[in-house]
Parts: structure tokens; sequence; C-alpha cells
């Protein structure tokens, strides 16, 4: 168990092509940090300089109290979990999880000890004489998991673990990681590009955008408050609807000529508004105060199940937007629809940065 | 595997006949030929044949210079196929871990593979020669006087030598795609859980690369006693006095130069036979510990 620090960590690969641009986060004990970006993001790289598969080009990392920029990857304490598993195919399940321990030393009768438990704890036992092979990709994602355990290392690194999973068991599993990361209270970095996957399992998130780090914080707080228009569009599902106005006499207006009514952001004429889909609500008419206020025609209805999607668009074009509405409202495309939604959950970004504003 | 279903119960044999044509016309027939051959005492003008049981075999294996040509043929073949493995395996690895101009190295590595036999063994005793041999000048620094073609060691020293320089490519093409199929997370996966990189190659990298060596191993054993017969004949210069010489290039001596047909067919016979058993030995008992994917 150790605490995990990066400081200004950069990498830069042959070529000049800069994959993680200075990059600085601190773990802390037994938090479940997950990193969270689109492909080339850097959030891998990132991940397998922790582990010392990548040299890190400059910058300093720090597992525990020592900087292990130099450290060979057998001598850091880490285990990790790999996308495609990475089970050694010539070796039974048993041997599999006793690798990693025979090789540091450990006594027989630990290594049996701790390999039983894994094997417990992931019900990985009846396989234990087994080849790889043999099992299916939900068992191997358990011996993956149970080679990390066993060696009872300071951090676990996970790499997109549930990605080569079936939709079901990949829910499961990831409810299980969960558990057991609770249980053992290991401090675990978490690489994925499934933001339901860095929505529910971190403590704390962090989003990558171009080898830079667009937020920190903690899932809810990502969700709420997005430090910039690239987070609202990457978290949450569907996005945040995003919409480019200019402040006019009378209320705002889109780039497309559509107008709308909605609260000022302090002292500047041009910004981006967000709304949560699940914030705009359907009105019988247009409504005034200091909320959002707009007319859309509903282009598409998508019953998703427990509730409903409709994407519809400004009368002059312009973006689509997404509300969240319940399952049993019916709306029928060509409707024009009154949308309202309440001052404090519209967000301000800069327009030109994408910044979030206040 | 996928199964066709033929129209014709006659047309997959049409399908199989051109290479049932070429096995028995090159291998069935002169196999069955000397056999026959071997059983009788052929007259080197070809007048006619004389039946004389297995006398060719009893000659054959009660003369001491067959049990001593037997010795040498064991031990070339054992070091043919020691050496030229090891060392690809060798080149392959560490062909394998560089980076910058790798496919210069691989196909400096892999060229010679080009060289016909007698033809690397034609620049084998032009290296070795006595009088403009570079190697000799080496030797000489050493203190070794190297006589190719007089001396019996030195002339079995440069057979082995050459022989596995013209193997060693062909294996290093196998090792390192065989390296190259190796996953890199699993690779990785090695690097977490053992520091020694000397350990990690015989605990994963070689085991994933059994079955390739498997393959390797029988086809460099056939290589040492049968396809070396050209390096063989360029450095002996056809004419093998007390040169070391293998089993093959005596079946060729006796039968061609000697005239000694019958004597010549049983030593074939005899050949074939080591060779069967040694394949059924090597599936059997090496293959067993082998693991394919």
């Amino acid at each position: 168990m150790a605490t995990i620090s990066l400081e200004t960590i950069r990498k830069v690969y042959a070529g000049d092509v800069e994959a993680v641009k200075g990059v600085s986060i601190d773990i802390a004990d037994g938090e479940f940090i997950v990193l969270v970006g689109p492909s080339g993001c850097g959030k891998s790289t990132l991940l397998r300089m922790i582990a010392g598969l990548e040299d890190i080009t400059s910058g300093e990392a720090r597992i525990g109290e020592k900087v292990v920029n130099k450290v060979d990857p057998a001598d850091r304490d880490i285990a990790m979990v790999f996308q495609n598993y990475a089970l050694y195919p010539h070796m039974t399940v048993y041997n599999n999880l006793a690798y990693g321990l025979k090789n540091r030393g450990t006594p027989k009768a630990e290594i049996e000890r701790r390999v039983k438990e894994a094997a417990r704890i992931l019900e990985i036992g009846d396989y234990l004489d087994r080849k790889p092979r043999a099992l299916s990709g939900g068992q191997r994602q358990r011996v993956a998991m149970g080679r990390a355990i066993v060696r009872e290392p300071a951090a676990f690194l996970f790499d997109e673990p549930l990605s080569n999973l079936d939709a079901k068991l990949r829910v499961q599993m990831r409810v299980e990681i969960k558990r057991l990361q609770r249980e053992l209270g290991t401090t675990s970095v978490y690489v994925t590009h499934d933001q339901l996957e860095a929505m529910t399992l971190a403590d704390r998130l962090v989003v990558l955008n171009g080898g830079n780090i667009e937020q920190i914080g903690a899932p809810i707080e990502v969700y709420q408050n997005p430090a910039s228009t690239f987070v609202a569009s990457f978290i949450g599902s569907p996005a945040m609807n995003l919409l480019k106005v200019t402040a006019g006499e009378v209320g705002l207006a889109l780039e497309s000529g559509s107008g709308l009514s909605g609260p000022n952001s302090k002292g500047k004429d041009r910004y981006t508004l967000g709304i949560r889909p699940e914030h705009l609500e359907v009105s019988d008419g247009p409504t005034d105060g200091d909320g959002l206020s707009l007319e859309v025609t509903v282009n598409v209805l998508e019953l998703v199940g427990a509730e409903s999607f409709v994407y519809a668009s400004f009368a002059d074009g312009g973006p689509e937007i997404v509300l969240r509405v319940p399952s049993h409202a019916r709306y029928t495309p060509g409707e024009t629809l009154h949308l309202k939604a309440l001052a404090e959950d519209v967000r301000f970004f800069d327009a030109d940065t994408g910044k979030l504003i206040g | 595997m996928k199964r066709v279903q033929f129209s014709s119960a006659s047309l997959p044999y049409l399908y199989l006949l051109p290479q049932l044509a070429i096995i028995v016309v090159f291998f069935y027939w002169p196999s069955v030929q000397a056999i026959q051959s071997s059983f009788y005492l052929e007259d080197p003008f070809g007048f006619g044949s004389t039946f004389v049981g297995l006398d060719n075999y009893t000659d054959v294996l009660e003369s001491s210079s067959y049990g001593e040509i037997a010795r040498f043929t064991v031990v070339f073949t054992l070091l043919v196929t020691f050496l030229s493995l090891s060392l690809a395996l060798l080149f392959a690895v560490k062909a394998d871990a560089v980076l910058k101009g790798s496919s210069t190295y691989k196909t400096l590595l892999m060229w010679v593979y080009a060289i016909a036999p007698p033809v690397a063994g034609l620049m084998g005793v032009m290296f070795f020669d006595m009088h403009i041999g570079p190697f000799l000048e080496v030797a000489r620094l050493v203190g070794w006087d190297f006589r190719i073609g007089l001396n019996y060691f030195d002339t079995a020293f440069a057979m082995v030598v050459i022989s596995v320089w013209k193997q060693i490519p062909y294996n290093f093409i196998f090792f390192l795609s065989g390296l190259q199929a190796i996953p890199k997370s699993l690779r990785e996966a090695g690097a977490i859980d053992c520091r020694s990189g000397f350990r990690r190659f015989w605990t994963i990298t070689l085991p994933l690369l059994a079955p390739t060596a498997f393959f390797l191993l029988i086809i460099n054993m056939t290589y040492a006693l049968f396809d070396t017969f050209g390096i063989i004949d360029v450095v002996v210069k056809d004419k093998a006095a007390n040169n070391p010489i293998t089993l093959v290039y005596k079946v060729y001596m006796d039968g061609f130069r000697g005239g000694d047909l019958g004597g010549s067919s049983a030593q074939s016979v005899i050949l074939m036979f080591v060779v069967f058993v040694l394949t059924i030995f090597q599936f059997r008992f090496i293959e067993r510990r082998v693991h394919y994917n």
C-alpha cells in the first residue's frame, strides 16, 4: 500500500511526438483513480510509465517515498492487469498466479496460501490445474486479477481490463473490481475510455485530452461542473448540450440566428452555454424569469426503456440538442416543443478557450 | 478444419494424384529398388546380379570403417544441430531486441540461406585453404597448424563450421518469427513478474518457442544427416581418403565410385531405418513436452 505521485511527467516518442505533456497527480493511499479520455489522449502511456514499461522522458514518478523513474518494473511493487489478460499460455492457472511470487523467492507454503486465498476470493479454485486456453473470457479475466492480488503489491494498475468482455460480464466484473479494491484497500490506477466505467469505479477521475489533464475530481463533481467543454461532452451519455450564444439586447442568439432567452454570463457577450439533457424540461409555452427558455422542433424520439431521449433542433438549424424525458412521454417528429431549465443548472464556458466560467 | 463435400467420390483422389505421383516416383519406387538391390550382388558393369541374401548387410555392419563413419556421423549431426540451433536462437533473440536498423541486421543474417550447399562448401574450403585461407592466419596466432584435407580433426572442424554457418540463417528466420509472434503484453507481464531477463527467457520465451524449436530440431537433424552432402563433397574434393565423411557420403562413394550397388543399397536401407526410428522417437518423446497454442 502506498501513495503514487507524478510530477510534470512528460513522454516524448521518437520523431518529437509528445504523448504526455507534463502531467501531475497525487494519488492517496488506497485511492481508486481512473484515467479516462479518448484514444490517443496519453492515458495508457501514463499508466505504462508508472508500471515502468515506458521510459519517462522528464518529470518524476514516486511510488511511496521512492522515486521510481529508473527502477525496473519488477522492483516497483506494482501489479498490472492487461487488456488481453496476458496470461502465460504454457502454465496452469496455479502457476500463472504463483510465477511472480516464485521469482521473488516467496516460500512455497506462503505461495500456496496466497494462491488458494486469491482463488477463493475470485472463485477460480476449480480451474487451478487448467491452462488458460481452456478458460472462458470471464474466467481469464479473473485469473489476471488473481495474478495481481497474490502479489499483494503497493498498487494495482489496470489497462482497460474489461474491454474484451461482453456487455453483461463487463458490468459484473466492474462491480467486482470495485468491491475487491474496497476490501483490499490497495491504491489503484485504472485506464479506460468508457466513461460509465470511469464514473462508477473512480474515487477520483482524471480526464485526459491530448496529453494534458483536463480535470481531476470526484466523478459527480466532474459530471456536475465539467472544467471545459471537452469534459462536458466526454463525460455523461448523452453528452451535455453545448450552445454557442451571443448576448444581444433581447435574450441570446445562436450562430444560426435562432433566439432563446437564458441567464447571462457575468461580463461576457459571447460564451458557450451548457445544459445536461436531464435538466431540460418540456413546458407549455415560453417562460419568463432568469431560467433558460427555448423553442425547438423534434427530430427523433429514442426509446431506451427506462427513459427516452428526444433529439431536437432549432428553427434555423444550428446544433442538435438532446433532452431526457420519461419513458411514457410520446413526441412526434416535427412537433414544436418549448423547453425550460433552471438557471442554476446552466453552465457557462469561455467561447474561445472552452474553459468553465465562474 | 473445414469439411468439403465432393460431388464425386473419385474427385479428391484426382486432386491428390500429382502429389502422390511425386511421392511414388521419387520416394517409394527408389526405396523399394534400394531394398531389393540390397539383397543382390551387382555386377559393376551391369552384366546381371546374384542373390546373396543378407550378405550385404553383414558385410556393412562388420566392417570397421562403417562403424567409425557411423560414429563420426552421430557426432557431426549432434554438433551441427546443436550449434546451428543455439547460435541461431542467440542471433534471433539479439536481433529481436534491436530497434534501430533492425531490418538491415535481419537481412544480413538471412541472406546466407540463399547460397547453395556446394557453393557454401567452396567458400568454406577457400576460407580454410592451406595456401590462401584467412582462417589459417588466425589459427597460426594460437599455434594451431591447421591442415584441411590432411588432418582428420581439422577437416571435421571445417565441415562442422561450414555446415553450421550454412544452416544458421534458416533457423534464424524461424526463431525470429517465433519470437515476434509472442504478444508484447506477455513479455511485459513477464517483466513485471520476473526481474531477471535470463530467467524470463527460460521460463516464458523458450517454452513459447518450443513448437518452433521442435520443428527445427527435426529439420536440422535431417539437414546434418543428408543435406550436408554437398559441403562434404567439396571439402574432401570427391576423394575421401582418410578424411571424415558421413554415412550418406559413404553410400554415394561405395555405390557410384566403388561400383558396389548392393552394399550401397544395404547402407541406404540402414540409414532409412535409422531416420525412421529417430523421427518416431522425436514425435513420441519430445513433442509431448511441447506446448502448442
